[in-house]
């Protein structure tokens, strides 16, 4: 079916990897393992191939090649207009793209969805403001008095808050149309408790000015760890107060929380993630009220754990020449990434198989199982699966399962072999029992 | 999407209504009234009646006849209100499984939700008797200090009745949506809210049909009922003075105490005095005996005085939330039913140094405004929009019982924070996250929402863990809470709303029992 398609939408596809996909069944070579390791369910395909460096027609025999092999699939709905779902993504731009006067990329603007073009180009262009402070958030001047902030702030509420878009279907904006609005909201606190004539006006407002400083309790449960650093110090501090220090104070932190997370961002294209991460950390200390820090930690933690997920499967993938010892290293590194990720169908497998190999037979049909109920699709977990229940001495189960990966695919070796043997073997246990 | 229709569900009465050509109107019932009591009541043969039929034969069938089930929904049935209206009603009123008050009548025990659930349903008939169509779609309001259990188990009582809530708000910012409709001026309005009830106090700003509540107080517990309450005790004292007779234990006489003492509190919103006038209230060996006395508007007023005066404390504290002075207000708006009487408009006269606005119905307001919101929320009044706060501090409790409040009250929704805790004893493995709702600094006075565990913490002395408490309330007010081992990145997570005092096997079961007495609309 795909091959039918035009070039040129062809260019802008996006792909993913269907979970639970053993890239170990495909032989690579490295660009090729680049290439497919790029695969991320966001990126368009052409802007993969660019990175990449492989030459186009080669990439189009790997794409053909792998869908189908059922490695990867299109990401559904997506056309030459798709969405690029992380703003924040440092991969290139390709030299093609197009931009309107406010700088903003229309290839993201997706008409198909439930909110108007317009609209949508007012949260790119918003996104894209986000780096700035407050006042540039909410597109004042610096100097501005509360007048004009409420105004701001009253005309982007109409605009963003999430009762605008009540029920509607937002595709990739579902999560992000929250976020602006508390951005904005928090934009907006900050400045109006910044504001010398509010301060004035009442000092013992206990509302929505005084910010979210807990109350009530002293010692017992904030946490006691301001030595650690000089750093940490003043950023735990700020987090406490920070709604009572002066402005020049406030301005100052938020200085030091921009330094930080431009060092985590050169780290991270770096490939450095921990040192990634502790920047971010370090920005959030400072400014911990700011959601940009935050939902980018997210994001570095979820390329971590990918990243590991990628190598422990790696490392683990000559399980069958392991001795004793090095399959208990396996399995306890593969214990601890499926701590993280408990629902990953490959991972699950792969941890199924070691523990076969060890002979803890239990614990392999329970991370079997998983795997087979994750991806019912995937006829090698069922085999897999198939394999343990026969070592568990299970015979009606194995065949059950070895049946059922050959539904799945008719012409798996594998499985149809293990039935074979199966059938073989019942036969005589059959025959034997009836004898004694 | 069809119509959405708004309904302020009230302590007394009711009212329902619709957008219909970009302009909101009330709807009346069949009977031609824009607002229907609160009355559900079972007759003696059987029969189920609900609004004025139901409140008709009240005096005949006191302890068959239930009012006022928006004072105990949500509630415990061993809190204090739920005890003093055990003592004031003639319905009875029962433990229900779930800690919750249940109502026992003749056929049966119902959970509050149920009731309320009933009125709904009614409301639901008015509008589509009207509109000549089926309605699926509200939006319930409620008063602005109901607490997260009140707010769910109205949503519940909704469910029951067929509706699709889409939103509950309070009752004051769906007044200043009704009042501000129309308007482009900037202002700041205070709206006092005292209905049969509840009494709500909130200040808004307004600008370009943008409706900020800057702060809400109120008292869930306080409103006509207690005016009608101070009146039932003073005719009960002098008829027991004269006659030597205690009329508390006769449920009949009762009824028809509380009707003539809201009947001549009424009539002294207009007049100077009123003559309450009740027959054969009671029989002794002397034969029968009469109530009969007059009662001026000014015995009236020092009656209830001191209620009157607990309104103003809000009154003052909501002022001083919002952050501004009494003269920021441009306009002060009074709703609910009991804002009528003289006494009340003139201490909030008295209070702002201005009168009242005069423009709306303070009967109807609220539903206008229910009303609005519903048709915003589905894209039919583009040119509204209103930012609601959460009327109630939220947090968790921590060592030696305090309470630490993540989120303020009168904080504008959506709205996330969260802050840093640590462990209390050195190896300490696992805390436990209470979710409370409240004002009290002391954690066990508070509403507990909800709890959870997050275990697993290594070992550490105390004080080195760090684990962050994220509290996050959505636009809906459905409030979810986190908390996340900082170091293992381990988290545990509860979306505290989901909690309300029906299960939802009970829910379901009703939702289905109810549906079963559906009538097909026929267009």
């Amino acid at each position: 079916m795909s091959r039918e398609r035009d070039d040129v939408q062809r260019a802008a596809e996006i792909l993913s990897v269907i979970p639970g996909f053993d890239s170990s069944r495909l032989v690579l070579s490295p660009e090729e393992g680049f290439l497919l390791s790029r695969i991320d369910g966001v990126t368009p395909w052409r802007l993969l191939v660019e990175m990449s460096g492989v030459d186009a027609a080669h990439a189009e025999q790997c794409l053909d090649a792998w869908l189908v092999a059922g490695a990867i699939e299109t990401v559904a709905g997506t056309d030459s207009n798709s969405i690029h779902l992380d703003p924040s993504s440092t991969a290139p731009t390709a030299p093609t793209e197009r931009r309107d006067a406010a700088g903003i990329d229309l290839s993201l603007v997706d008409p198909s969805l439930e909110i108007d073009v317009k609209t949508q180009k007012r949260i790119l262009e918003f996104e894209a403001r986000q780096g700035g402070g407050y006042h540039h958030r909410l597109g004042i001047d610096p100097g501005a008095d509360i007048r004009t902030i409420k105004k701001a702030y009253f005309k982007l509420s109409r605009e963003f808050h999430p009762d605008r878009f009540f029920r509607c279907d937002l595709g990739p904006y579902s999560e992000r149309l929250p976020l602006i609005f508390k951005t904005i909201l928090e934009a907006y606190d900050a400045l109006l408790r910044a504001c010398p004539a509010d301060s004035a006006e009442s000092g013992s407002s206990t509302g929505r000015r005084e910010g979210d400083p807990p109350r009530g309790g002293a010692q017992w449960n904030e946490s006691q760890t301001l030595d650690r650093s000089e750093f940490e110090k003043i950023a735990r501090l700020g987090q406490r107060t920070l709604h009572n220090v002066p402005r020049s104070v406030r301005d100052e932190r938020h200085q030091k929380a921009e330094e930080f997370f431009e060092a985590s961002r050169l780290s991270e294209r770096e490939g450095r993630l921990e040192e990634a991460s502790t920047s971010l950390r370090l920005a959030i200390r400072f400014e911990p009220e700011n959601l940009a820090y935050r939902s980018a930690l997210k994001d570095l933690k979820n390329r971590k754990e990918e990243l590991s997920v990628h190598d422990v499967l790696d490392a683990s993938k000559s399980y069958l020449s392991m001795n004793p010892d090095e399959l208990g290293r396996t399995m306890k590194a593969l214990e601890e990434i499926l701590g993280l990720r408990p629902q990953d169908s490959g991972l699950n497998h792969r941890a199924a198989c070691v523990a076969l190999a060890l002979n803890q037979l239990n614990r392999a049909r329970s991370l079997a199982e998983i795997a087979a109920e994750q991806s019912p699709e995937v006829v090698h977990y069922h085999t897999t699966l198939g394999r343990i229940h026969l070592a568990q001495g299970h015979t009606g189960h194995a065949k059950r399962e070895f049946e059922l990966a050959l539904e799945f695919a008719p012409q798996d070796a594998d499985a149809r072999r293990e039935l074979a043997n199966l059938l073989r073997s019942g036969r005589e246990a059959y025959v034997g029992g009836s004898r004694g | 999407m069809g119509r959405v229709i708004g309904i302020d569900l009230g302590t007394s009465n009711s009212c329902v209504a619709v957008v219909e050509d970009g302009r909101p109107i009330v709807i009346p019932n069949s009977g031609g009234y824009k607002i229907t009591p609160s009355f559900f009541a079972v007759s003696p043969d059987g029969q189920q009646l609900v609004g004025y039929p139901a409140r008709r034969q009240a005096i005949t069938n006191a302890a068959n006849t239930v009012f006022a089930t928006k004072r105990l929904i949500g509630r415990r049935f061993g809190s204090a209100e739920v005890q003093r209206s055990m003592e004031l009603y003639s319905y009875g009123i029962v433990e229900g499984p779930n800690e919750d008050p249940r109502i026992e009548i003749v056929d049966r025990t119902y959970t509050c939700a149920e009731v309320s659930g009933i009125i709904l349903g009614e409301m639901k008939r008015i509008a589509e008797a009207y509109l000549g169509d089926s309605v699926e779609a509200a939006v319930i309001t409620v008063p602005a200090y109901f607490n997260d259990t009140q707010r769910q188990s109205t949503r519940d009582a909704g469910r029951i009745a067929g509706l699709d809530v889409l939103r509950i708000i309070n009752e004051p910012a769906a007044a200043a949506l009704a009042y501000g409709m129309g308007r482009d001026a900037e202002e700041k309005i205070a709206i006092y809210d005292l209905g049969g009830g509840t009494f709500d106090m909130s200040i808004l700003e307004m600008s370009d049909g943008v409706v900020e509540v800057l702060a809400t107080a109120g008292d869930t517990f306080l409103g006509g009922e207690d005016f009608d309450r101070r009146i039932v005790e003073h005719l009960l004292a002098g008829f027991e003075e004269e006659n030597g007779i205690d009329l508390r234990s006769d449920s009949t006489a009762m009824q028809r105490l509380k009707d003539a003492a809201e009947k001549a509190k009424c009539v002294l919103s207009l007049r100077d005095r009123t003559e309450i006038n009740l027959p054969f209230i009671a029989s002794d060996g002397g034969g029968a005996r009469h109530l009969s006395c007059e009662l001026r508007r000014d015995e009236l007023e020092a009656l209830v005085e001191d209620i009157v005066d607990e309104t103003l404390r809000s009154v003052e504290r909501c002022v001083r939330d919002s952050g501004l002075s009494n003269e920021d207000i441009d306009h002060v708006v009074v709703v609910g039913g009991q804002s009528r009487m003289p006494m009340v408009q003139q201490a909030v006269t008295d209070y702002f140094e201005q009168r009242p606005h005069k423009g709306v119905n303070p009967d109807e307001v609220v539903a206008l405004g229910a009303a609005i919101q519903g048709s915003a929320l589905v894209g039919g009044t583009q040119d509204v929009l209103l930012l609601d706060v959460t009327p109630l501090s939220l947090g968790i409790s921590t060592y030696g019982g305090h309470f630490t409040r993540l989120i303020d009250r009168n904080t504008t929704v959506p709205v996330n924070k969260s802050h840093l805790f640590t462990t209390t004893r050195d190896d300490q493995a696992a805390v436990k996250i209470r979710v409370l709702q409240g004002e009290n600094e002391v954690a066990l006075e508070n509403d507990l929402l909800g709890e959870f565990v997050l275990a697993g913490i290594p070992p550490a002395p105390k004080g080195e863990p760090e684990i962050e408490v994220s509290f996050d309330i959505d636009s809906s007010g459905i409030v979810s809470v986190s908390a996340r081992d900082v170091a293992t990145g381990m988290e545990q997570s509860i979306t505290v709303n989901s909690k309300s005092t029906l299960s939802a096997e009970e829910l379901e079961l009703l939702i289905e029992e109810n549906s079963l007495f559906d009538v097909e609309f026929k267009a």
